[in-house]
């Protein structure tokens, strides 16, 4: 544990921008010593330098005192920065190589790499953010895509922190208007009726279920969208994956079960990342090799969010599948191979039968979209990718709230069981203790979420809302 | 009396000193107990009430450790009520109304016959010290009297001053003096000193009052003694309160006044309690109210005296009598005395430990509404911890220190030097994470072995509580391993007492788990129909909550890891690295005991509390 302390200490330095991308690069130190060290490797910087400006300077090789880069160096002092301590910011030129000099040689004069998320932790540790925020900011760290950014960022202004806010204000006042009728019972208070507390419950329960179902949409920006294209040998779902990602991922061949195991690659379509995944053909087989890469298929379709089933358009057969395996994913019918039809006047009328047996056969909430594709035309891509547009159009509105941390789905779901439960106890007349219980460690569970204590706020509240008193 | 030695000396006799200076005579103590009036020791200066909802927990709680308050309460009572009855067992509270002349006259005779005990009837001017240790008091006489420890239960009379419109009176109740000389004295020695403020209705004349325009309000049928030594038959002839409402025509009055009154010019400076607001308050606050419901509660069987219950009033007498007479049944009202607004001092709770025992000058305990509370319950328990720790920390031994769930005598006084309080504190059972646990039911087996540990607690009522809960556990064995089999005689007593039919074996006590189905039920099904209701009672209830304890205890599992995590006393709070500097300030401060207790700190986040385990880690310390 002393080691785990003395690391608090240190002042530590990371590329704070992403590896090998982009023009310019940040590395960040922070800790007691941030100036110091800096200034071991640029020995020109103006000897007084003042917090958030910014300062030209040349960053050297502690040794050989050779020009490694031109920098802009930004000064955050201690208590005005992200973390609450001595921030320098170095904004050099983005290549590999001179990112990772300048990384090495502050280890070299004293600093330690920054664990992951550690910059974070240390603001946490400072009070400079609640503990929402500090999650956010580590899935800022993490986000790869350009929506999961923006999410977080959102975040960050304190949306999601207002959303929880108002829950939690609710709740305590349900919790206010059932603990006075516990504590107070003599004294004529006119505490809420039932029924109006199971209003405002039930508007509770709904604000923590929009917060539970936008986890998926926030898993969704953080992990990608995963796609798969499922269908019986030979129909050609290894083509269309490698023409999707326009390159060579899978081996394509006219031999039915060419495709043993799982071949996948990611696209960035509307600022999600997409993973299409294209799987073994499903047939029964004796070989054991495409049975493993079958029973792949079926795991890469119960992990994923969209699959497309494939049908050859010549002879167009469903395959095989568990209904149970498709609850809850977004469906597509593929009519691939168009290229090979002569006659295509009744192409369209032919797909949206096969779509409407696919509801049927495969148990599914709506029809599934048919797409008419050619993989060796490379035509109808423009609609595939506008069914994924769609779809996470639909799935995810811009302007909704979303929850992206796991504690925080955990959190909530907790939330959801003790209303759940507070409101079945009310509607059974039962003595507001239990109900009162399930209120307080709903709040509990609130303020775990915005990283602060349960301090009678119940109470509070009580004497807020009603005349007491003897 | 110069130079007389004493183990304990007690100042104050209220409901705290009284619990205080009995206590420490019992534990063997060679205990002194100065009052200003012998005869009003234990008074009740307010409401003629004893119990309530928490409050009627502690009582139940000080009886099963030895205390004496439940008894005399069972004893004085005039009028029996179990609060929320109709609800859960955790939640329902016993209260007593007594005759105030009955209960201060038992304890006044109690005191002056009992063993170990000498009273003085005297006023004390300050206190003795010797660095930072207290051995004793002189008194106005200046003459000084010698003791070990020295327990101050002053209640609301230092610098006590009594408001009446723009009257101002020297005193801590109607009739009695002030006491002046302690506070200037701890105050310059650095104890933080503040104001409070309460108030107390006017005492209406009973034969003035017109009865028949109110409406009687009687008490239970069934009487529940406080006490597990009283008798469950009532001593006194049984009276009713009478219930009537104030009006619109009042509150113009109240309205047209409130320049005159203290605590809308700013005459009083201290915080008055927010469950306990004056009537100019409720008027104020809650102006779309039309009426505000008021008890009239005689005082006493022998008594004209009637308490006004919810017309606390600051107001000037005339005004105060204006307003009353619009009230119906109170045309024609007399006072005895007028309603009032007392400020005293108090001492900022977290300069005590959980002894009781204040952090500056050993040897020197406080009690009661010194301490900041409010109430006759929370201050003889508080008397009863004082005492008790004074007489063991004489005897050398461990002292006695309540969890927050063993006790809601444990969350008051954690509470209290924890959060400190800014109001005058009072129980409320929402104060307890506990709720579930602390019912009144299970007093036994929560605090008789710790009331015989300490001695408090005489071994023979020991032993016949030992049996009541050796009783109990047998019973809920019993019902573990009684298994019902469904056959065709069995369901049919099963539908006969309302509840559905068995579809596999099932144990009594599953069955007992069903809402509908209570202890008595199980006599069909070969339960022994002679158990007491005193193991039948809590077995069933214990049966009934079990789901919900457990659920309670795994909520605050987490919490109880944290008050497992000990904090030495001697840290030093500037060496942690990651706290803020009110941090620091407030944790050198109150000093917790535990991790738990520094995070019930306000103002010590958690982030603190992460820094600081780490740090104790880091010192191997937990």
């Amino acid at each position: 544990m002393q080691a785990l302390l003395d690391k608090d200490q240190d002042t530590v330095c990371a590329l704070s921008t992403a590896q090998g991308k982009g023009g310019i690069a940040v590395i960040r130190v922070s800790g007691a010593n941030a100036l110091a060290f800096v200034r071991k490797l640029a020995p020109a910087l103006a000897s007084e330098i003042h917090t958030h400006r910014v300062y030209l300077s040349k960053i050297v090789d502690p040794h050989s005192r050779l020009v490694t880069d031109e920098v802009l160096i930004t000064f955050f002092e201690k208590g005005k920065s992200f973390t609450g301590e001595e921030i320098i910011e170095i904004s050099c030129h983005g290549s590999n190589f001179i990112t990772q000099k300048i990384v090495n040689d502050l280890i070299e004069v004293g600093c330690r790499h920054a664990d992951k998320g550690e910059f974070t932790y240390r603001a946490f540790m400072n009070n400079k953010i609640d503990l929402i925020q500090a999650e956010s900011v580590l899935n800022v760290i993490e986000s790869q895509s350009h929506r999961s950014s923006t999410q977080a960022l959102r975040q960050l202004q304190g949306e999601l922190s207002l959303e929880i806010h108002k829950l939690e204000e609710d709740l305590l006042l349900t919790g206010a208007h059932l603990e006075a009728q516990i504590d107070f019972v003599e004294q004529d208070l006119e505490p809420q009726e039932e029924t109006a507390l199971l209003v405002r419950l039930r508007s509770s329960r709904e604000t923590v279920g929009r917060l539970l179902a936008s986890y998926s949409k926030g898993r969704l920006l953080k992990e990608g969208l995963q796609a798969v294209f499922l269908g019986n040998p030979n129909v050609g779902k290894s083509s269309l994956l490698n023409t999707a990602l326009g390159e060579e991922r899978a081996i394509v061949t006219n031999i039915a079960g060419t495709t043993r195991d799982v071949v996948s690659g990611a696209k960035l379509i509307s600022g999600v990342d997409v993973c299409f995944s294209d799987t073994a053909g499903l047939r029964s087989s004796e070989n054991p090799i495409e049975q493993m890469g079958i029973a792949r298929s079926f795991d890469a379709v119960s992990k994923a969010d969209v699959i497309f089933i494939v049908v050859d358009a010549t002879q167009p057969e469903l395959p095989k599948i568990e209904s149970s395996l498709l609850i809850n994913k977004k469906v597509f019918l593929i009519f691939n191979k168009l290229d090979l039809i002569d006659d295509r006047n009744n192409t369209e009328k032919d797909s949206l039968k096969v779509a409407s047996q696919a509801q049927k056969v495969f148990c599914l909430e709506e029809q599934p979209l048919p797409l008419l594709m050619s993989a060796s035309e490379k035509s109808g891509f423009d609609l595939l990718e506008k069914a994924i547009v769609e779809y996470i159009n639909n799935d995810f509105n811009e302007n909704s709230m979303a929850i992206v941390s796991s504690r925080q789905f955990e959190s909530l779901s907790d939330i959801a069981k003790n209303i759940d439960e507070a409101i079945l106890l009310l509607k059974k007349k039962e003595s507001p203790e239990f109900s009162a219980f399930e209120i307080k460690s709903a709040v509990i569970s609130v303020h775990r979420l915005l990283g602060k204590e349960y301090d009678d706020q119940i109470m509070d509240k009580v004497f807020s809302e009603f005349c007491l008193g003897k | 009396m110069n130079k007389l030695d004493f183990d304990i000396i007690v100042v104050g006799g209220g409901h705290a000193g009284l619990e205080a200076c009995t206590v420490s005579a019992r534990l063997g103590m060679k205990t002194l107990l100065i009052t200003n009036d012998i005869s009003k020791v234990s008074y009740m200066s307010c409401n003629p009430s004893i119990g309530g909802l928490g409050k009627g927990h502690m009582v139940k709680d000080l009886d099963v450790l030895g205390g004496l308050m439940g008894q005399v309460a069972d004893y004085s009572c005039i009028q029996f009520k179990r609060l929320n009855s109709r609800k859960g067992p955790a939640v329902r509270g016993s209260r007593a109304q007594c005759d105030k002349n009955i209960y201060s006259n038992y304890m006044s005779n109690l005191v002056q016959n009992y063993e170990n005990l000498s009273t003085l009837e005297a006023e004390v001017k300050s206190l003795l010290f010797s660095s930072d240790s207290c051995f004793g008091v002189t008194l106005f006489d200046g003459s000084e009297v010698l003791a070990k420890s020295v327990i101050i239960c002053t209640g609301t009379f230092m610098r006590g001053v009594m408001h009446i419109g723009d009257k101002r009176i020297d005193g801590g109740r109607v009739g009695d003096k002030a006491t002046l000389g302690i506070s200037t004295q701890l105050s310059s020695l650095g104890f933080t000193v503040n104001r409070l403020k309460t108030g107390t209705p006017p005492r209406l004349k009973s034969s003035s009052i017109d009865w028949s325009k109110t409406d009687p309000q009687s008490g239970d049928d069934k009487f529940v003694p406080f006490s597990f030594k009283s008798s469950s038959e009532l001593r006194l002839p049984q009276i009713d309160c009478h219930l009537t409402y104030t009006n619109e025509k009042t509150h113009d009055i109240i309205r047209k006044n409130l320049d005159k009154s203290p605590m809308y010019t700013g005459a009083i400076e201290g915080i008055g309690p927010r469950y306990c607001p004056s009537i100019e308050d409720k008027i104020t606050r809650f102006s779309d109210k039309n009426r505000h419901q008021t008890f009239l509660e005689p005082e006493g069987l022998n008594t004209e005296y009637v308490y006004l219950q919810g017309i606390s009033t600051s107001l000037p007498e005339s005004v105060q009598i204006e307003f009353l007479k619009t009230i119906p049944g109170l045309e024609n009202v007399e006072l005895f005395s007028p309603g009032y607004a007392v400020e005293y001092d108090f001492f900022n709770p977290q300069q005590v430990l959980h002894t009781l025992e204040t952090r500056k000058i050993s040897n020197l305990f406080f009690a009661g509404q010194i301490n900041g509370t409010s109430g006759y319950e929370e201050a003889a328990v508080q008397g009863f911890v004082a005492g008790t720790n004074a007489s063991l920390k004489i005897l050398n031994k461990d002292p006695l220190i309540l969890r927050r769930d063993e006790s809601y005598i444990g969350v008051l006084i954690d509470d209290l030097v924890t959060k400190g309080t800014k109001e005058p504190y009072r129980m409320m059972t929402s104060r307890a994470e506990h709720r579930l646990h602390l019912r009144e039911d299970n007093a036994f087996e929560r605090l008789a072995n710790i009331g015989q540990r300490i001695g408090s607690l005489n071994n023979q009522d020991y032993e016949s509580i030992q049996k009541i809960v050796l009783d109990r556990q047998e019973l809920l064995r019993l019902l573990e391993t009684t298994k019902l089999v469904p056959n065709k005689e069995i369901q049919r007593t099963l539908e006969k007492i309302g509840t559905k039919v068995l579809l596999k074996p099932q144990s009594l006590k599953e069955l007992l788990r069903r809402t509908e189905v209570s202890c008595n039920d199980l006599i069909h099904f070969g339960l022994d129909s002679n158990y007491e209701n005193i193991v039948l009672g809590p077995v069933e209830v214990h049966v009934k909550y079990e789901g919900y304890i457990k659920r309670e205890m795994e909520l605050i599992k987490s919490s109880s890891r944290l008050e497992g995590l000990k904090i030495p006393t001697d840290t030093p709070y500037v060496d942690v690295a990651g706290l803020s500097r009110e941090e620091v300030e407030k944790l050198t401060e109150i000093r917790p005991i535990s991790i738990g207790q520094a995070g019930r700190i306000s103002g010590v986040n958690p982030s603190a509390i992460k820094a600081l385990v780490v740090y104790l880690k880091s010192q191997k310390i937990v």
